[in-house]
């Protein structure tokens, strides 16, 4: 590939996207980005985003890419006679990292619909632009279950028979390599993890959601010093070996054999030298969270298991075929092509960064929506939807009669409510009435959790996030009937907008 | 790899039978007791407000003394979390709760305690001490369950005085530690001081300010208090 010509990349707004966007564009390479509208950002918004994160990663300006606002599921990519324009004379090849990441198959016909038939419809465009250099970002395990060595240049030997993930990728090399007159490279990233050197990730699957869990069960709750002291059994022996690799070296080693004409018609194994066990990476999440709760108890499986064990068992059923993998990713093409760029070691103080990062992000769950969304989504729920829910909860028989009390929320999103319960319904207002007996004082994030039941009224007043002015005996004793309310209101609508949001990261 | 100043403390869930209900409760004592101190068995606050075992403060003083040596048991009464109950109307014992502070049969919760008791004693020893410690509510329960068991010690965090009679007190022999807050909007000072001075047994009243009614950041604070007392008391 010549690097000095245009390179057409999709899937910039995913984490393997956004570095392969931000290293290209460090490079001096121009680029030009395929990015599509989201439910709650204009495709211009998403670019700014992405521009200030790889300019604040590197801590230096990069040159802004050429934007071809499209869809990879739209016929043409959704782009004008222009931007094909634009492809068919400044690009000389396409790097395509978009997916869709789902372990089973959705109603809508995903993850085929965006890695499959995405893929081809890429391909028309590519060939009728006259682009026939295609590198293409697969995974490891289109291997399937498959154990024992697995070499660079197999692919159609076992695979097919894992998640619809796996299988969609499966099917997408497939096409590709069948596709006359496309010179594809294929890269496979193992376990992708966030950046190396701060942690960042943009997405929470697989690893993360063993680490979320593990702080869940075991991290020391909010004022106390110590952590929480359980034993959870896991169907596994310890010994089984995870692949994992962290982002930035993806990216960079993803860029580095693109550049590499000769390297080029390939399938290369962007994966870890070494895999690590599952008892090692467990001994340093222990030691990070300063807990020994994990009990192997092998493959054979739990006859018993308690409550907490099958609620870890139902939650990763998408992964526990990847960790029970003993698969060994060949990858001398790799090692060959880049002798001086070997992938980090998976050690405490990596994992320790990850952890670090992802806590401070709220495992995603913060940053998948812009203050702006927040503002409107608080406001929504607390004007219109509290007060048509409640209309319809039996507990609003238990509402006091003429009792206001009043919402001072902080932060981005928030404002001053007054709230005032009438016979067996509330109306919400916005301002603060003076005759309001009781004031909440909150972060807007707060308020948010409450709504999305990822934290009780009770958990957050005592962990210090709720203060309270007023009567305290009515308020707490309202605090419990709201707490009641919302917890048999969880609020779907919103449940709805993380999933839409989680998907617009393709 | 070292683990530094790791807490040795185990927590097992349980469950023990109170009447035709199984309770869900847990268990927390040292890894490795060189001399495990004895029992104590925690009641929480009032079910309408919240309490549950993973109160800060029940949480916070059942490890603390674990910590220090003693088996304690924390518990959800019926009905609460995982633990079995009858069948409640929500709306209704929440408009109740309301306007009057109580619930129908709020008052025999104390059974809940007198299991727990029967299920922790005699797994620790009978032949050691016994504590009951309530919070807030909870301490209303005690004197019910100290009818059929002497213990060593009770302790008392923050008692509602205003909310429940807490004259039964008077009946109680065992040493007695109460601990209260200055601004908990459940206490006026001087019913406390007549009421505490009322009471028969060897007794300590400890005042600070201490966050209201909720001791949140104080929990360690709480636990030393508790160790001394205990300590101090324990035969």
């Amino acid at each position: 590939m010549s690097l000095r010509q245009g390179i057409f990349l999709t899937g910039a707004t995913g984490l393997i996207g956004r570095y392969i966007l931000r290293d290209l564009l460090a490079a001096g390479f121009p680029v030009a980005v395929l990015i599509r509208s989201s439910p709650a950002e204009q495709a211009p918004e998403r670019l700014d985003r992405l521009l200030a994160f790889g300019e604040e990663s590197i801590k230096r300006k990069l040159p802004r890419p050429t934007l071809l606002q499209g869809d990879l599921n739209a016929a043409k990519l959704g782009l004008g006679t222009a931007e094909r324009h634009w492809l068919a004379h400044h690009a000389r090849c396409v790097i395509h990292s978009a997916a869709y990441v789902a372990y089973s198959a959705t109603p809508d016909g995903e993850p085929w619909k965006t890695n499959v038939n995405g893929l081809l419809g890429l391909l028309e465009l590519c060939r009728s632009s006259g682009l026939n250099e295609v590198h293409y970002l697969s995974t490891a395990f289109v291997c399937g279950d498959r154990r024992g060595v697995v070499r660079e240049d197999e692919l159609d030997c076992g695979g097919g028979s894992g998640n619809a993930y796996e299988q969609s990728k499966f099917a997408a090399e497939q096409s590709l390599r069948q596709l006359p007159g496309i010179q594809a490279t294929i890269y496979r990233p193992s376990i992708v993890v966030g950046d190396s050197h701060t942690g960042y990730t943009s997405t929470y699957h697989h690893f993360y959601r063993f680490l979320e869990l593990a702080v869940r069960l075991f991290g020391r709750p909010a004022g106390m010093k110590r952590a929480r002291r359980q034993t959870v059994r896991l169907p596994l022996s310890g010994e089984e070996r995870q692949n994992i690799v962290p982002v930035d070296w993806v990216s960079r080693a993803l860029i580095e054999l693109a550049a590499q004409p000769y390297r080029q018609g390939r399938a290369y194994h962007l994966v870890a030298r070494r895999s690590v066990t599952i008892r090692e990476i467990t001994a340093i999440v222990e030691d990070l969270l300063r807990f020994k709760g994990i009990q192997w108890v092998g493959a054979a499986g739990l006859s018993d298991p308690t409550s907490v064990e099958q609620v870890v068992l139902e939650q990763f059923q998408d992964y526990w075929s990847y960790l029970r993998s003993d698969v060994i990713f060949d990858c001398r093409n790799t090692r060959a092509s880049l002798p001086d760029l070997p992938p980090p070691d998976i050690d405490r103080g990596l994992v320790a960064r990850l952890l670090r990062f992802a806590q401070s992000d709220g495992w995603g769950r913060e940053r998948a929506r812009s203050p702006a969304d927040r503002t409107a989504e608080l406001a929504h729920y607390l004007e219109d939807i509290l007060p048509a829910r409640m209309k319809q909860s039996r507990l609003a028989e238990a509402l006091p009669l003429g009792f206001v009390f009043v919402l001072d929320v902080h932060g981005n999103g928030g404002g001053w409510w007054t709230c005032r319960c009438g016979d067996r319904a509330i109306s919400v207002r916005r301002g603060a009435a003076a005759e309001a007996v009781v004031t909440y004082r909150m972060e807007a994030t707060i308020l948010d959790n409450l709504i999305r039941g990822r934290q009780t009224a009770q958990q957050a007043f005592l962990e210090g996030h709720i203060e309270i002015d007023g009567d305290m005996e009515k308020a707490i004793k309202l605090a419990m009937l709201i707490e009641h309310f919302l917890a048999e209101n969880m609020d779907r609508t919103s449940q709805r907008r993380e999933e839409l949001h989680a998907a617009a990261g393709r | 790899m070292p683990l530094p100043d790791v807490n040795r403390t185990v927590i097992e869930s349980v469950q023990f039978s109170a009447g035709p209900h199984l309770l869900e409760g847990e268990l927390a004592y040292a890894e490795e007791p060189s001399d495990l101190l004895g029992a104590v068995v925690l009641a929480c606050s009032h079910p309408m407000l919240g309490g549950n075992m993973h109160n800060n403060v029940i949480r916070g003083v059942g490890d603390g003394l674990a910590d220090r040596g003693w088996a304690t048991l924390r518990f959800n009464y019926r009905g609460v979390g995982r633990s079995e109950g009858p069948r409640v109307d929500v709306p209704r014992h929440m408009a109740e709760f309301w306007r009057t502070s109580h619930v129908p049969s709020e008052m025999d919760l104390w059974q809940d305690v007198q299991a727990a008791v029967s299920f922790l004693h005699p797994v620790v020893g009978t032949n050691r001490p016994l504590v009951l410690l309530g919070y807030s509510f909870g301490c209303a329960l005690l004197p019910s369950a100290c009818r059929s068991v002497l213990p060593a010690a009770v302790v008392l965090i923050a008692p509602p005085l205003s909310k429940h009679d807490y004259m039964d007190f008077t009946t109680v022999q065992s040493p007695l530690l109460a601990i209260v807050s200055d601004n908990d909007f459940t206490l006026e000072p001087e019913p406390l001081r007549d009421w505490f001075d009322r009471l028969p047994a060897s007794k300590q009243l400890v005042q600070a300010s201490l966050d209201n009614h909720f001791f949140r950041g104080h929990e360690q604070w709480l636990v030393e208090k508790i160790a001394a007392f205990l300590l101090e008391h324990r035969a």
